[in-house]
């Protein structure tokens, strides 16, 4: 069999396996990216409510650390990628007069601690609350500025071709089996056939502690499953949060969270569970509604959907970014959780430094190819644009989906329905993919194959037959 | 151009649109798909009032109404233009949501709204060879014999027991709730209440009214929760006189209950219709029981009108 021969060879395409081929694709060397799944971001980075966190307790983790330092680069990634971020406050919410009393000192605290990194902390009293906030119910709040939701499958889908734009080769359906280490490098086994890598990158998320345990390093990760109710319109403008003075296992994290399509998510809520369970139960669901029903006036907003995700929980409740014991060729990523989307293009950054410091040569390319904006048809109709005829027929009338835009999915990479939906957002209204029989005729006319071939997420998600 | 554009070339939006004409008023019918018909294109004896209307009526296919941010537009290959004002939405009901229906579980492949199968059926495709249809009414059971006609297994589950005279093939009927699904790929099995039913495809066949633009006034499963056919069409023969009425005068409605096509209908109209269904109600002093889910009734030629349920 034919053997591949690469500088460096990322394990994992998810956000921190793309934003690291991202880093490296400025310079001079052979990436390969290999993943297990059939799209890029099909792991952890499918099932998060895409929020751009600040500051993290423990305030001093690296994961804290790297949250910031993500969250500031966040702005001109998105600009440079044509990726819709929205930048936004989290507001916690005082629903009882202690809450109330209490305000003046949690602001005190986080001030304190959000102040130093350039996060402003206000109080907001309750007329304050009600302007900024009409549908949220409370005594009072603390403001937290310089939050931020953005479109994670955007933001994939603009990696994803901005790296195989500059070179960077991917192979996906393809599972690490075997490693060896070599005198010259790495030798990956895979289902698919061998790669060989001078440095090796383990950014594969649930499976970062086995992709770890190949090389003889020992991690434990156990998985939380975090579960988000989408609604239908937009709640509130802010991110809005119950303050919580003591903690409470059960009802940790989450809050009510403005999307960029205008739809709301309430979550995540967090429960431990097994890598491959991403159901969401009657249990999750009353939890999110325990903890945000009561902070909203209006409620008659439609559920249109359920999702879980699944994360890896490093031991240590910590990110863990370390070289191999056995060589400082191999780079491990291990539990990278929530704020990994927060902090990829930091953790990146880090690696490449980590790479350096490991002898790689890393030299800038002259010349780096920049990728264009996705032009979805509803935003030429919208600046009165001109549009041709495949750009007029539209397949999802709810999120104002077309021929066009599906065939410039594809062409950015798309080869599943999950791929299509995630890049132009067909089928997550409230229609509730009523259009999904039409959209399977079309997406594999536009593939050029035949409808029983077309898979939700590869593997054995065949979606009709004859 | 002067004149309505009706958006959805169902039985509403046809009756409607031969309704306008009849009264001499100019109108255009968009439909988002390339057939006409909608939940009722499988539907025999409704299809054939479809077919009825479509000699009268001409249909522009492939042209969509979709909101951008603000603004709803109609699109068609090539062009578009934006809806301002005369319009009249005929959407047909929503499938509910796994949320609204209390279903849990795995989100696997082969779980699909009814109006997706629909359109499956249309291109000659199928959701699956062994198949759950969750729904409380006539469109699962036509949905069902569709798919058997096929040579599909087919179950119905529903939540109360469905009528025996509409059953007209063997189609297996479990009563019950659709609770869990489970399937990592691909639909695997389906809780109902208690008892796990191998399948490996869910279709959704329960139905809300839901005007997607609310801005524009609506007839029929948009706006009215019926399955009644002749309470369709007459939504859209009252829509289309309320149109057409020139008079000022106007009767005002005061109701508990929601009233088509408002509470404020025309005096030379004095058409409604209640949705309530096995309801008792009094209108001003009148007691009608509404037999099936809605009732078309005659106002009294009066300026007030107040109508009410009673709970008995």
């Amino acid at each position: 069999m034919l053997v591949v021969y690469y500088d460096i060879a990322i394990i994992g395409s998810g956000v921190v396996g793309l934003f690291i081929a991202y880093e490296l694709a400025h310079y001079r060397v052979r990436v390969i990216v290999i993943d297990r799944e059939a799209e890029p971001g099909f792991g952890v980075s499918k099932g998060h409510a895409g929020v751009i966190h600040v500051v993290q307790p423990p305030f001093n983790s690296l994961r804290s650390k790297l949250a910031i330092e993500g969250n500031k680069l966040y702005d001109g990634i998105a600009k440079r990628l044509h990726v819709r971020v929205r930048r936004l406050s989290t507001l916690l919410v005082a629903r009882n007069p202690i809450h109330l009393i209490a305000l003046p000192a949690v602001w005190f605290i986080l001030n304190r601690v959000y102040g130093k990194h350039g996060f402003r902390v206000r109080v907001l009293g309750p007329r304050e609350l009600r302007k900024r906030e009409p549908n949220v119910k409370g005594l009072g709040a603390i403001e937290v500025n310089n939050y931020g939701v953005i479109n994670s499958f955007e933001l994939i889908s603009q990696l994803y071709n901005f790296c195989t734009l500059n070179g960077i080769d991917f192979a996906f359906n393809t599972e690490v089996v075997k490693v060896k280490v070599l005198d010259d490098g790495v030798a990956i086994l895979t289902n698919r056939g061998e790669y060989r890598a001078r440095y090796v990158i383990n950014a594969a998320g649930l499976y970062s502690a086995d992709v770890a345990r190949m090389f003889g390093d020992e991690y434990r990760l156990e998985f939380g499953k975090g579960v988000m109710l989408v609604f239908w319109g937009e709640q509130t403008r802010n991110i809005v949060a119950p303050l919580q003075l003591a903690p409470n296992p059960k009802t940790k994290g989450g809050a009510i969270i403005p999307t960029v399509f205008g739809t709301t998510i309430w979550g995540p809520s967090l429960s431990m569970s097994d890598r491959g369970d991403r159901s969401v139960n009657e249990a999750d669901i009353e939890i999110l509604n325990e903890k945000f029903g009561g902070l909203l006036r209006r409620r008659d907003f439609i559920p249109i959907r359920a999702y879980a995700g699944v994360r890896p929980i490093p031991e240590g409740d910590d990110f863990i970014i370390t070289y191999s014991k056995l060589s400082k060729h191999i780079i491990h990523l291990v539990g990278i959780e929530s704020p990994g989307l927060t902090a990829a293009p930091a953790i990146a950054r880090r690696v490449i430094e980590m790479l350096r410091d490991a002898g790689a040569v890393l030299t800038p390319k002259d010349e780096v190819r920049e990728v264009d904006p996705v032009v979805m048809t509803k935003s030429i109709i919208e600046e009165g644009g001109t549009i041709n005829a495949d750009q007029g027929e539209v397949v999802c009338p709810c999120m104002g989906v077309t021929r066009a835009d599906i065939r410039e999915a594809i062409r950015r990479g798309a080869r599943t329905l999950d791929g299509i939906i995630f890049r132009t957002g067909l089928g997550m209204g409230i229609c509730q993919g009523m259009c999904l029989g039409k959209a399977i005729k079309v997406i594999s006319e536009e593939l050029g194959i035949d409808p029983e071939k077309l898979t939700k997420s590869g593997g054995n998600s065949w979606l009709v037959t004859r | 151009m002067v004149g309505y554009t009706i958006i959805g070339a169902g039985l509403a939006g046809l009756s409607l649109a031969l309704e306008l004409r009849k009264l001499g008023i100019d109108f255009e019918v968009i439909e988002h798909r390339d057939y006409a018909g909608g939940i009722h294109n499988i539907v025999p004896e409704v299809r054939d009032v479809i077919n009825e209307l479509l000699r009268e009526v001409d249909v522009r296919f492939t042209t969509t109404a979709m909101r951008i941010d603000g603004t709803v537009y109609a699109v068609w290959r090539g062009g578009y233009r934006r809806l301002i004002d005369n319009v009249v939405v005929a959407t047909g009901f929503r499938v509910m949501t796994m949320p609204e229906l209390g279903i849990y579980g795995d989100r696997p492949a082969g779980i699909y709204p009814h109006h997706a199968v629909l359109d499956m059926l249309y291109y000659g495709l199928l959701p699956g060879k062994n198949i759950i249809i969750y729904g409380d009414n006539t469109y699962a059971i036509y949905l069902a014999e569709e798919l058997m006609k096929r040579g599909v297994t087919v179950k119905i589950v529903s939540p109360i027991k469905l009528g025996a005279g509409t059953l007209r093939r063997a189609a297996e009927v479990i009563v019950g709730r659709v609770r869990y699904v489970k399937g990592l790929g691909r639909v695997e099995k389906v809780l109902v209440d208690n008892e796990w039913v191998v399948a490996d495809t869910l279709v959704i066949s329960m139905f809300k009214p839901f005007n997607r633009f609310p801005e524009f006034r609506a007839v029929g499963q948009a706006v009215i929760e019926t399955y009644d056919p002749g309470i369709i069409i007459e939504s859209g023969r009252i829509m289309a006189r309320e149109l057409a009425s020139k008079s000022r005068d106007f009767i005002v409605i005061d109701s508990d209950l929601p009233i088509y096509p408002g509470n404020r209908v025309s005096r030379d109209v004095r058409r409604v219709i209640i949705p309530c269904k096995g309801c008792k109600v009094i209108v001003n002093d009148k007691e009608y029981v509404i037999n099936g889910d809605a009732a078309v009734i005659d106002l009294p030629d009066v300026e007030r009108v107040s109508i009410r349920r009673v709970v008995s």
